[in-house]
C-alpha cells in the first residue's frame, strides 16, 4: 500500500493577500482528488482554512510537539521539534543531508513514527543497501521524503517504494525542493501498474490555483505540467503518433488533463503535412505534399520558429490552389 | 581516479526536434565550437536528410570542431545514409526501433525485416569507411535478447557501440541499471544512454545507467527535447562529476551555457 503525503501547503510562504482559506480548502481537496493520501497542513494554514475539508486526511505540522495539543482531530502532527504529547500520534521529522549520517540514525529508533528528509545524494551510493538500512531501522512508520539538490528526488521516492517503502512525501512542481508531486504519482501508475482513485486530470487546475496564490513558473517542457509536452513537430514522431499514439507517448494526454497538438516547421515530415491539409479538406499528392513540405522547412528555417496557422494556410493556398 | 564516461551532446539534433526549436547555421557553429571547447566528447550535429541547410550547418561543424567527435542520426535507410556520406562526419549513427510496438505498429515490419534491413544500412557506412554507432529506439520498452542477439551482430560489423534509447521517458532507476547491466554481461559492447525525462527522472537514470556501466551519456543544453525533454547538461555534469570524470572544462561549459542561453528564443507557435 503506497501512501503520497503532499507537503505543498507547507512550502508557502504565508501572509500573502493572494493566500486565502478558501482557496487552501480547494487546493488540499483537489490535491487529495489527485491522489495524496495525506496532506500536511501547517498551522498557519490551518488558521486561515479554520476547518480541514470533508473527505481530506490531514497531517498538521507544527512549531514543536508541544503545540500539538492545541490542535485536537488531526490524524497525525509532524514536527522537527519537541516530543509528543498524551497521545497524539506525532511524527518526528529529521533532516539528513548525508547518507553516511544514516547509521546516526540508530538514536531515533525508539520513535514510534519518523520522517526522514533530505537525503539528496542517495543515488550516487547503491541506495537500495541504504534503504533497506532506513526500513531496518524505522519499519513501515517512516515517511521518507527525498530533496532534490541533486535532481533526483522524484527518481528516489520512486525507488523507495519499489524497495518495498510505503510513505513518500512530495510536493506539487517539487515546490520547496522536494519529489514532485505529479511526476511521483504518474509514475506509480506507468513504472509499477498501480491503479489509484487519484483523478491526474485535475493537474491543470491545481496548477492554476497555485498559480493565484504564489509566484509559480512552470517551464513550458515541465515534466507532466508543461504547456508543450504533447505538442508534435518532429516528422517521425507525427508519423508514429498517427499509427498508434503509444509509440512516442509515455502515457495519453487526456491522463493528465491535456490534448495532443501536431505542429508544423523544420522538422516536419509529409505525414504531417497531410494531417494538417486534411483537416482544412484538401487531399495532397505525393508531390504536393513534398512542394509543401519544403516551403514550410523553408519557412521555419528562415523565421527561425515553427510555422503558424495561419501561415500554413497560406503556403497550402500556394501549393494547392483552388483545393484549398 | 574517478572513472571516464563521456558526454554525448543531442542539442543540435534531438533538442532541435522539440517543437518550435529552429537553430540558424550561424548559431549550431557557434554552439558547436563552444561544445567542443569545453570537453564534451561527442556532438551529434543533425540529420543530413533534412536538407541543404542542415547539411551546410553540419559541414562547417566539422571544419572548425579541435576535439569532439561529430555525429550526425540517421533513420535506418539507405538514401539517409548516402545524405549522410555527402557531410563525410567522424560518425554515421542509425536509429533502429526494436520495440514491438514501434516494429509492428510504427514501421509495419517485423523483426527479420528489420534485422537485414539494419546490417544492409550498417554495411553501407562500413564499406564507405565510416565509423557507425547504433541507437535502439525505444528500448526502455523491448525485448532484451533480441537486442542482445543483435547487438552481437551489430559487433561483428565493427558497430562501435550501442545507444540505449528510452524514448517515452519511462525508466526508473532500478530498471535502468539492470537493463544496462544485462546487456554489458551478455554482449560486452560499450553502450549509450539516451533518456527522455517524461517523469522527470532524466538525470537520476543517465547517472544510473553510468553507475551500471554505460559509458557514453546522452544530454542536452537545458534538457531541450521531444515533450519534457533530454537529460539536462548542466544538471548531469554537476551530479555526475561528484563520481566520475566527464572531461568538462567549467569556465567552458558556463561559457557555453551564457550563449545558449542567448541563442534561445522559445518561440512557441500555438
Amino acid at each position: 500500500m503506497i501512501r503520497l503525503l503532499d507537503r505543498t501547503l507547507s512550502t508557502l510562504e504565508y501572509g500573502r493577500e493572494t493566500i486565502t482559506g478558501n482557496k487552501l480548502a480547494e487546493l488540499v481537496t483537489l490535491l487529495s482528488r489527485a491522489g495524496a493520501d495525506w496532506v500536511e497542513i501547517p498551522v498557519e494554514a490551518y488558521r486561515l482554512m479554520g476547518t480541514v475539508p470533508d473527505d481530506v486526511k490531514a497531517i498538521l505540522r507544527v512549531h514543536h510537539g508541544e503545540e500539538a495539543a492545541e490542535f485536537p482531530g488531526f490524524d497525525y502532527y509532524i514536527s522537527r521539534f519537541g516530543e509528543e504529547t498524551g497521545d497524539l500520534r506525532f511524527i518526528h521529522e529529521i533532516q539528513v543531508n548525508d547518507v553516511k549520517e544514516i547509521e546516526l540514525l540508530k538514536r531515533f529508533q525508539h520513535f514510534k513514527y519518523i520522517c526522514v528528509t533530505g537525503l539528496d545524494d542517495l543515488l550516487l551510493w547503491p541506495y537500495a543497501r541504504e534503504m533497506k538500512k532506513l526500513m531496518a531501522l524505522f519499519g513501515k512508520n517512516m515517511w521518507f521524503c527525498p530533496e532534490n539538490d541533486y535532481h533526483c528526488a522524484t527518481a528516489l521516492a520512486l525507488e523507495w517504494i519499489a524497495q518495498g517503502g510505503r510513505n513518500v512525501g512530495v510536493s506539487f512542481m517539487g515546490l520547496g525542493g522536494y519529489a514532485a508531486f505529479e511526476e511521483v504519482s504518474l509514475g506509480i501508475r506507468i513504472a509499477f501498474r498501480q491503479k489509484s482513485g487519484a483523478d491526474l486530470t485535475l493537474l491543470p487546475r491545481i496548477l492554476a490555483l497555485l498559480s493565484e496564490m504564489a509566484p509559480v513558473k512552470v517551464a513550458s517542457n515541465k515534466a507532466v505540467l508543461g504547456s508543450r509536452i504533447f505538442t508534435v513537430e518532429s516528422g517521425v514522431h507525427a508519423d508514429g503518433l498517427v499509427k498508434n499514439p503509444s509509440v512516442y507517448e509515455p502515457y495519453p494526454p487526456q491522463w493528465v488533463g491535456k490534448e495532443r497538438k501536431i505542429v508544423l516547421g523544420k522538422h516536419s515530415g509529409r505525414c504531417s503535412v497531410r494531417i494538417k491539409a486534411k483537416e482544412q479538406g484538401v487531399e495532397l499528392s505525393d508531390q504536393k505534399a513534398a512542394l509543401l513540405l519544403e516551403k514550410i522547412r523553408n519557412r521555419s528555417i528562415e523565421e527561425k520558429r515553427g510555422v503558424s496557422e495561419a501561415e500554413f494556410l497560406l503556403l497550402l493556398k500556394e501549393v494547392a490552389g483552388h483545393e484549398a | 581516479m574517478k572513472p571516464r564516461r563521456f558526454i554525448v551532446d543531442t542539442t543540435l539534433r534531438d533538442g532541435e526536434q522539440s517543437a518550435g526549436i529552429v537553430f540558424t547555421v550561424e548559431e549550431k557553429v557557434r554552439l558547436a565550437a563552444l561544445m567542443d571547447q569545453c570537453g564534451i566528447y561527442q556532438i551529434e550535429a543533425g540529420i543530413p536528410a533534412v536538407g541543404r541547410v542542415e547539411k551546410e550547418a553540419i559541414t562547417r561543424i566539422l571544419a572548425i570542431r579541435k576535439n569532439a567527435k561529430i555525429s550526425v542520426w540517421n533513420r535506418m535507410n539507405a538514401e539517409d545514409i548516402r545524405h549522410s556520406m555527402e557531410c563525410c562526419p567522424d560518425i554515421i549513427h542509425i536509429g533502429v526501433p526494436v520495440s514491438y510496438v514501434q516494429i509492428y505498429t510504427k514501421l509495419r515490419k517485423n523483426k527479420r525485416w528489420l534485422e537485414n534491413e539494419l546490417l544492409r544500412c550498417v554495411d553501407l557506412a562500413r564499406s564507405a569507411g565510416f565509423d557507425v554507432t547504433v541507437g535502439f529506439e525505444d528500448a526502455s520498452r523491448a525485448d532484451i535478447s533480441f537486442m542482445a542477439s543483435l547487438m552481437k551482430q551489430l559487433e561483428t560489423y565493427g558497430v562501435l557501440y550501442v545507444r540505449f534509447a528510452d524514448t517515452v521517458g519511462v525508466l526508473t532507476p532500478g530498471r535502468t541499471a539492470d537493463s544496462i547491466k544485462n546487456l554489458l554481461d551478455y554482449t560486452g559492447m560499450p553502450l549509450e544512454i539516451h533518456v527522455h525525462n517524461d517523469l522527470g527522472m532524466a538525470v537520476a537514470n543517465s547517472l544510473e545507467a553510468a553507475k551500471a556501466g554505460a559509458l557514453y551519456v546522452d544530454c542536452t543544453l537545458q534538457g531541450l527535447g521531444e515533450r519534457a525533454g533530454n537529460c539536462d547538461f548542466q544538471k548531469f555534469v554537476a551530479v555526475g562529476e561528484r563520481i566520475f570524470d566527464l572531461g568538462i572544462k567549467r569556465e567552458a561549459a558556463a561559457e557555453l551555457l551564457r550563449e545558449f542561453s542567448g541563442v534561445m528564443r522559445m518561440e512557441m507557435v500555438e
